[in-house]
Formats: C-alpha cells, structure tokens, sequence
C-alpha cells in the first residue's frame, strides 16, 4: 500500500502542474507528443490496475469503498486528460474507450462517487466527439442511473437525452433509433423496479420532447400500466394523464386568447351579407337596432366558434399516446381487469379509470363491465366525483348500447337530480346528464327530460343555467321530447337521434345541392327571359348521360332503316330534341319548341315497335356515332324522341343520385369546392342570424375532445373558507368606526338635528296637543278591545 | 391541372375493358380506383373516413349476412340472403376466434333493430375491431333494397399510409356506369380532403388483373 501510494506520489507531483498544459500542448502539435501520451496512458493502466487489486482487497475486508483518494483521483485526472486527447491519437487510444466503459461497467457500483463521476463524464466527452457509439453505451448509462447517486443520475440522464436529441435534430435514422428503443423497452419490462423506472422517464422525456413520439415509444408506454410494480404503473398513468391536461391547458389558452384579440375579425363577417349589417347599423328604431345588432353579434360568434374548432381538429393531440394505441381494446380490456383487482388507494385508482375512460372513448370501444363498475363510485358524496364523472361521459360514445349504460345514467338521475339534494349537486348532475345525452341520445326518455327541465325556474343559477342547457340540446337532438312551451323554434321539429347502429350514407358530396341550386339562380338571372337556353344548357349539364343516350341512338340507325319518315323534314339535331324534352320537363311555357315535342311524342306513341330495338341498344355500346349520323338525320332524331322520354325518367332518378355535373364531365374542381365551402358557411351564417346557435358535434369530435371537469360544475360557487369569509367581513367592516354607545355618538353628531328630534321639540298649539293624546288613548283603547275578542279558540267558544 | 378531365376517365375505361377482352379469365375483374395522396401527413392530419353510396353497384358479389329477429330471417331467406338469428349468435359463445371468424366470412352485416342492441353482448368487441358493425335495418324499408345500398357502398378510409384503394365496379358494367361510379367517388374523395384537389397525387384505374391506367 504504501510503495503504490509513493509511487504515484512521486508522479502525480510533477504531473498535477503539467497535464492541462501538456493537454494543450499536445492538441497544437498531436505528434510530437506521442511519447508522453504512452507514458500517461501507461500510468492511467497501471492506476486501473491498482485501482481494481485494492478494489478487491478492501472488497474482501469489506470495509466499504475505496477509501484511498489520492488515487481515484489520479486515476480520475489521467482519465479526462486521455478523453480530452483521444481525438488526436485516434490510433494509439483505440481501446481506450473500451476500457473506460469497461471499467464502468464492472465496478461502477463500488467506485467512490467523486471518480464515478468523473469517469462518466470523461465517456461522455468520448461518446460526444463520436469516439463511442451510443448504442454500445446506452445500456451502461442506463445502469449508472439506477446506482442511487444522484449527481451521477442526473449527469447519465441528462447525457442520454441530450445526445439521442441531438441525433434526430436533423434527420431520424430510424434503424439506429430502433435498436437505442429497444434497448429501453427490453430494460422498461423488466421486474426491476428502479431500472424500469429509468427507463420510463428516460422514454417519457423523450417522447414529451417530441424525439420520439411514434407508435413503438407510445405503446410501449401505455404497456408500462401493466408492470408488475404499481409505482412504474402509477408514472406511466400520470404521464398518459398528463398528457391529457397539457393539451386541453393549450386548447384554453387559445380559446382566450383568440377571444380576446381576434387576429381576422374581418373573415367571419365575410359571410354574413352586408344587408344584415346595414340594416343593424341603419334601420329601425334604437331599441329594433340594438336587437339586430345583438343578433349579428351572435352570428359572427358562433362562425368564429366553428372556425376554431374546426383548425384545433387539425392539430388535435396527436401527440398523445393513446391514438397510436395498437390494441386498443386490449388495453383498455387488461387495465380494467388490473383495476377490478387491484387494492391500491383510490387516486390511484381514480387514474386508472380515468386512462380506461379516455381510451374507450377515443377509440370507440366496447368495455361493457366499466359502466356497472363505475356505478359504485356514483354518489353526491363521493371523493373526487366530478373527475369520475368526466371519465365515466368520456366512456360513453355512440357505439355503446343505450342498455348497458342506462343503470349508470339513472344511478345519476336518482343520486343528484332530486329535490332534496344539494344545488351543486344537481347542478353537477344535470351536467353530466346533458353530456351523455349529447353522446349516447337515446337514454333520455320523454318523462325525464320534463321532469329535469323544470329546474329552469330554480332560483340557483347553476342549477337553471345547467337545466337551460339541457333544453338546448334537446331542441336540436329531439324537440318532441319536449314540451310544446320548451320547445322554442326548433330548426328541424322532427328531428330524431339516430337509433342504434343506424348510419347516415352519403349518397353525394356533401353540399354539392347548394351549387346546384346557386347554379340554376345564377342561370335565371342571367336569362331568364331565355329559357331555351336555359334548357339546352340543362341538358348538357347532363352531357354525359344523354350524349350517351343519343349516341347510342345514332348508333342504333343500321338497325332501324324501315323507320317511318314522316317527320323526316324535320333536320332538328338529336342532342337539340333531348335538351327540349327535359325542358319540357322542368317548364312547360315553352312555346319556340311546342310542334317539336308535339311530333316527339307522336313519333313515340306511334312506334312502339322501335322502342324494343332502342333499348336494346342502351344497353350496348356505342359505336362510330358520328358516320351513322350523317345518313340518316331523321331516324336519328326520331329515336332521340323515342329514347330521350324514358332517358328522362331515368335522368329524374338518377338527379337524385348524381351529383350535378358542372360544365364539364360533374368532376368538381377545386373551385367548386371553395364555392361549396362559402355556400355553406353562408348557410351556417343565416341560420345563426335567425336563432341562438347550437350545433350538435359530430361523434368524431365528440371522441376526440376531453370533457373538462370543470365544465361540469360551471357556475357552480364554491364554498368559502373560513379565511375567505372573515376577509369579507373584514372588507365591510373597513369604514365603520369602533363601537361606541349610542349616545355617545348621538352627541358626537354634527350637522343639526334629525327630523324626529324636531318633531319632539316642535311648539304645538294646546288643541294639537290634546287631540293627540286624547287620539292616542282611544287607539289603545281599541287594541285592548281587539285583543280581548280575538281569543276565538276552543276555550272561548265555551 | 386543378381536376380530372372526364375524357380521360373515359379514355382509361375503355383501355381497361379493352385489356380485360383480350385476355379473358374464369372471373369477372373488378375495376378499381386507387388513390395516392400528397402534402397529408396521416400522423398529424385528421386521419379522414367516410362512406358514400355510388350509383351503380360495384361489387355484385359482395356477401352480406342478415343478423335478424323472426321476421328479418323469413325475408332473408325469401330473397336467397344469408342470415343468423339470435340463437346461432349464442352459440358463438363469445369466442374471439368465432367471432373473427364470422366477421371474414361476410363483407358486411345487417341486423334488425332488436338484435343489434344485444349484439355488444353476443358478440363482444371482435366486429367492432373488424370494421364490420352491422348496420340497422328496419322493418318499414325492405331489406333487399338495403342490401343493395349496402353492395353499393364504399369506404374511403385513411390509414397510416398515404395510399387508399377501392372497388368502383366491375367489367360487367357498361361503361357510362363505370364513368359514373368513378365520377361519384372521385368526387367525395375529393371533398373529403383538406386542400382538395391540392391533396390528390395520383389516381389510377385499374382492374383486378390488368396494369393500371393513370388518371391524374
């Protein structure tokens, strides 16, 4: 001990003064230092050794650590110098690395803290200037942190996140990414509980940085709720969690911030026509005004409201693990059983079904056992209730069946929405009620919703404002379940929830009637005077059916020559006889073309033969058209009349079907598109103009967004504190002097005397005087008298 | 070229049923619409989906099962429809296996609005995972009309990749229907997505065994 102890004495102390110098030295001229980088590498060896035989020793006479410091820290010196130098000995140090992590490796466990921490850093810097490769090193990081020394976990946490961040700053190598993943998400499985917790955050802070946010990082989190250890399953749920609250922080934060400075105030009021605004700002009377403009207010709020939420659906969480859940439903399935069986406290159960709600509702699924479960937990009294009963709305979508939610749904009913219960509660109840029914329509029935309704009249403002809010819904979902009073000016009276499994099929692009329609306005207008026109270009807006049909029919002609040919003068084109007859159709004050449909439809009555023939040829393909054409006009024409009447039935039908082809071919363009989008928002504007704005979300919106506990108790007032009551007295007692006696401050009064003190002192004529008395004496008199009678009980009847 | 030209959708019709002629099989081709998709990120983006019922039925074979009551069978059964009622619903038993089993037998389901409400029960999650929730049918509406709009219906659904396939028809068909269906689904694919026509890279048409036919 004591020669190794001289030995590195004798070194150390010429060294201590040279080794950053020779660091410096030796990174300006790398080669003409190599002899002294031997000699430092070899004590930096022969320091290890040492260091690994006392190791052993004291290991042996197990009297705890190293205690030796002067060489851990010889040994620490020499190994951030050769870190420092490596880069320019890329040769001679090639196995220096190795060593080090070696050496971290086998007794990182033993080393005294100072050492470990230098050495760690020392491999850091290695592992910076690429020296190392993280894959190799990530497992030992790892194990460094789980050691229970706390600047050791920082420094490897810290390193390990910065680096894997720095690797993907530019572009993400997925390969090398996927063996760093799993790495972690073996180490995240494991029994070990301090590894699998270093694991998790180091997962967790990398995913929240948005590193790693991908499907294999987030399903690996979400199956950390299955560890065995309940508190590496309690992290992973507080994260999922978290996450949930991060978003909907955001989510508020632009709610106020976009209603506080609007940032286009000017593109909501794009739709709403100028002549709503003038007449608000110019017609009527003040108080007819005022309405208006409220109205117009109204308006441009709602399309504000739609506006927002239709751009945060864009970049709704996303982030969140649960959406790239692979399987849901097992999820969802194994956390509930966990919970079933679990005996943790009851937050930590709370979280759990907090996750278990979140994920059925986001991915729609079908976890039938979870409402009776929560069921239990449904009391006024209850810890944490509203929080339960956000989870248990979340639940619910409109997959589940009305039956297996409806014990639950009415559980709330009976427990909060009595009259007994206390006003938050029914207030929270009447919440919850009006959040599920938004959801799942079908559980409310006609006799409880009139009975819930009547807490409107409630002198509480929670409860009428919660119980108004339910009359809003049920306006737009199904007004007949209200009454006629209740019932307002509904859009749709008979408007219904869909019944169970029921879904609406597109049968076209969803708006393309209002082109149509401003199509045909914008036609009129333009010549309405000209209606041929109008009909030719009705027809060829159905170009492609009846060139079809027309085509065909010219098609047709080789089979047809014995046609008769009375109206064979007759040179009006096939495509013109078409476009009449579905003018026809739409108008029948069209007098140019009279004779012509005359003569169709004569020609069709009469040849009823050829009609077999044409729709033979329907069915079939055209072919070469336009030769046949020129032959023979007439017979052309005569089957146009003959096929175009029943393509016109087929044309009504297909109307129905079909989106209205636009000017060429009824493939909309982009144009299209944005006309459709202002004509709805048109739309949206004038029936938010009309009448108080409520529009029901769609079940996609609904499963996407959080339901916000707070929202449930809206205006609900909460209890003061003691604090906070006294500091109220407190504020009302600030101008008030200290008490005093009544008369006291009675002669303190300035000011003259009051009125009744005058009265007193008033002179009176002795007249006045006397009828007083004499006025007062009788009223006494009487009231004797009265109170006397008035005993009119059992006794006095006696 | 901010759209599709309907020239060229009938262009590539032809071509197609030109290639099906030349070289017949024991097997009528559908004809299919494939659709790739640009500047979407299916990550980050609202991953879109939604149905559409076409003109013309695309896929005649297309088999569908009747989940239905006493009245519902007798129909289905009247009209050559598949059909389990309740009892052959028991008897799967909650098997995963079965019930995933039932749901690749049948491209689609119906079931009469008794049933559908147990069907959770039945059944557990295994048709809800498969996509292949039945749809209701009522008494009033007759069901061979609700098969019908069922065969011709079609699912524009987004995954995680930028690419969607679907069946527009088959070389049975003439071509106007063929042009229509095209027309139709071109048309709500289109209104689906964000930017519209920004969003379309490339469609194609395509039958089962032929080579593709670029549209846009």
């Amino acid at each position: 001990m004591s020669t190794a102890d001289s030995l590195s004495a004798s070194g150390r102390s010429s060294e201590k003064l040279s080794l950053p110098s020779l660091q410096s030295k030796m990174k300006i001229d790398p080669e003409g230092y190599e002899t002294e980088l031997g000699l430092v590498y070899n004590q930096f060896k022969s320091a290890l050794d040492l260091f690994q035989q006392q190791a052993a020793l004291n290991f042996a006479s197990s009297s705890g650590v190293c205690a030796d410091p002067t060489i851990s820290k010889d040994l620490s010196d020499r190994a951030s110098f050769l870190a420092h130098v490596t880069p320019f000995y890329p040769k001679q140090l090639a196995e220096f690395p190795a060593q080090l992590a070696e050496f971290l490796k086998s007794s990182a466990r033993t080393l005294p803290s100072g050492l470990r921490c230098h050495v760690t850093q020392a491999l850091i810097l290695l592992i910076n200037r690429d020296m190392v490769d993280i894959s190799e090193t990530l497992a030992l990081f790892m194990e460094l942190q789980t050691l229970g020394d706390r600047t050791l976990r920082n420094l490897a946490f810290t390193h390990v996140v910065h680096s894997i961040r720095k690797m993907n700053k530019k572009h993400k190598n997925e390969a090398k990414n996927r063996a760093l993943q799993n790495i972690l998400f073996v180490m995240l499985q494991q029994d070990d509980e301090a590894r699998a917790k270093r694991a998790l955050i180091t997962l967790c802070e990398l995913h929240r940085r948005k590193v790693w946010f991908d499907d294999r990082t987030a399903n690996s989190i979400c199956m950390a709720c299955f560890h065995s250890s309940s508190r590496i399953m309690i992290a992973a749920l507080s994260f999922l969690l978290d996450y949930e609250k991060i978003e909907d922080d955001d989510n508020d934060d632009s709610d106020a911030s976009s209603a506080e400075d609007d940032p286009n105030p000017r593109s909501a009021q794009v739709v709403i026509s100028k002549e709503s605004i003038y007449k608000a700002h110019n017609q009527g009377t003040v108080s007819s005004k005022k309405k208006k403009k409220a109205k117009l207010q109204r308006a441009i709020r709602s399309m504000k409201r739609q506006q927002r939420l239709s751009s945060e659906n864009n970049n709704s969480n996303y982030y969140s693990p649960f959406n790239h859940l692979k399987d849901a439903q097992g999820f969802a399935e194994r956390l509930f059983s966990r919970l079933q069986t679990c005996n943790e406290r009851f937050e930590v159960k709370m979280m759990m079904l907090k996750v278990i709600a979140r994920t059925v509702g986001l991915h729609r699924l079908i976890l039938l056992n979870f409402y009776p479960f929560l069921q239990k937990y449904v009391q006024p009294h209850q810890r944490d209730i509203t929080n339960l009963l956000a989870a248990a709305v979340q639940a619910c979508h409109d997959m589940v069946p009305p039956d297996a939610v409806e014990p639950l749904f009415k559980q709330i009913v009976n427990q909060f929405v009595h009259d007994r219960s206390r006003p938050e509660a029914i207030a929270v109840g009447l919440n919850v009620i009006r959040e599920i029914c938004l959801r799942i329509p079908l559980l409310m029935n006609e006799d409880l919703l009139q009975d819930l309704v009547l807490y409107k009249k409630s002198h509480e403002k929670a409860v009428s404002v919660a119980a108004r809010s339910l009359i809003t819904l049920f306006r737009e979902v199904c007004p007949s379940l209200l009454i006629k009073k209740d019932r307002g000016r509904p859009i749709d009276p008979k408007a219904r929830p869909k019944a169970y499994g029921e879904v609406n099929i597109a049968s076209s692009v969803p708006g393309v009637e209002l082109l149509e329609q401003l199509d045909y306005n914008d036609e009129d207008k333009e010549d309405s005077d000209d209606v041929d026109e109008l009909a030719s270009r009705g027809s060829d807006e159905d170009s492609e059916n009846d060139e079809m049909v027309s085509a065909s029919d010219d098609g047709d002609q080789i089979y047809s020559d014995d046609a008769e040919s009375e109206d064979g003068d007759d040179a009006v084109d096939s495509d013109c006889g078409g476009g009449d007859e579905e003018e026809d159709e739409d108008e029948d004050d069209d007098e140019d073309n009279n004779e012509v449909e005359d003569e169709l439809v004569n020609t069709n009555v009469a040849h009823e033969t050829n009609e077999s023939n044409a729709r033979a040829i329907i069915i079939k393909v055209n072919k070469s058209p336009s030769r046949k054409r020129k032959l023979s006009d007439f017979d052309g024409q005569l089957l146009a009349a003959d096929t175009s009447l029943r393509a016109l039935k087929k044309m009504t039908e297909e109307k129905l079907k079909k989106p209205p082809s636009d000017s060429t071919d009824g493939i909309l363009s982009n144009e299209d598109f944005q006309r459709i989008k202002e004509l709805t928002a048109k739309k949206d504007a004038k029936i938010a103009l009309t009448r108080q704005g409520f529009k029901v979300p769609t079940s996609d919106d609904l499963s996407a967004k959080r339901v916000d506990p707070a929202k449930l108790e809206a205006h609900v007032r909460a209890k003061l504190s003691k604090e906070e009551r006294l500091a109220m007295v407190r504020a009302g007692r600030e101008d008030r002097e200290s008490y005093k006696s009544k008369i006291a401050v009675k002669q303190k009064k300035t000011g003259g005397a009051s009125n009744r003190q005058k009265e007193h002192k008033k002179q009176m004529p002795l007249a006045a005087k006397r009828a007083k008395v004499e006025r007062s004496r009788q009223e006494k008199k009487k009231k004797q008298n009265r109170s006397g009678k008035q005993f009119r009980g059992k006794k006095a009847w006696k | 070229m901010s759209k599709l030209a309907g020239d060229t959708i009938r262009e590539a019709v032809t071509t197609i049923k030109n290639g099906v002629n030349e070289k017949p099989r024991k097997f009528v081709q559908t004809i299919e619409l494939q659709i790739g998709l640009k500047n979407y990120d299916p990550q980050k983006d609202k991953r879109f989906s939604g149905s559409v019922k076409l003109p013309h039925i695309p896929r005649p074979k297309m088999k569908v099962c009747m989940l239905g009551d006493a009245q519902h069978v007798e129909e289905a059964t009247s009209i050559g429809l598949q059909w389990m009622d309740v009892e052959a619903l028991k008897k799967l038993n909650k098997n995963k296996k079965l019930v995933k089993k039932l749901s690749k037998q049948y491209h689609a389901f119906l079931a009469s609005e008794s049933v559908i409400k147990q069907i959770p029960r039945l059944l557990g999650p295994g048709l809800n995972k498969a996509g292949k929730f039945p749809t209701l049918v009522n008494h009033q509406e007759s069901l061979e009309s609700k098969v019908n709009e069922i065969k011709a219906t079609v699912k524009f659904q987004l995954k995680k990749v930028l690419c969607m396939g679907v069946a527009v028809g088959n070389c049975d068909m003439e071509d106007k229907q063929i042009f229509q269906n095209v027309q139709m689904s071109v048309n709500f694919l289109v209104s689906l997505l964000k930017k519209n026509w920004q969003n379309v890279k490339s469609l194609h048409l395509k039958s089962t065994m032929g080579t593709p036919v670029r549209l846009y």
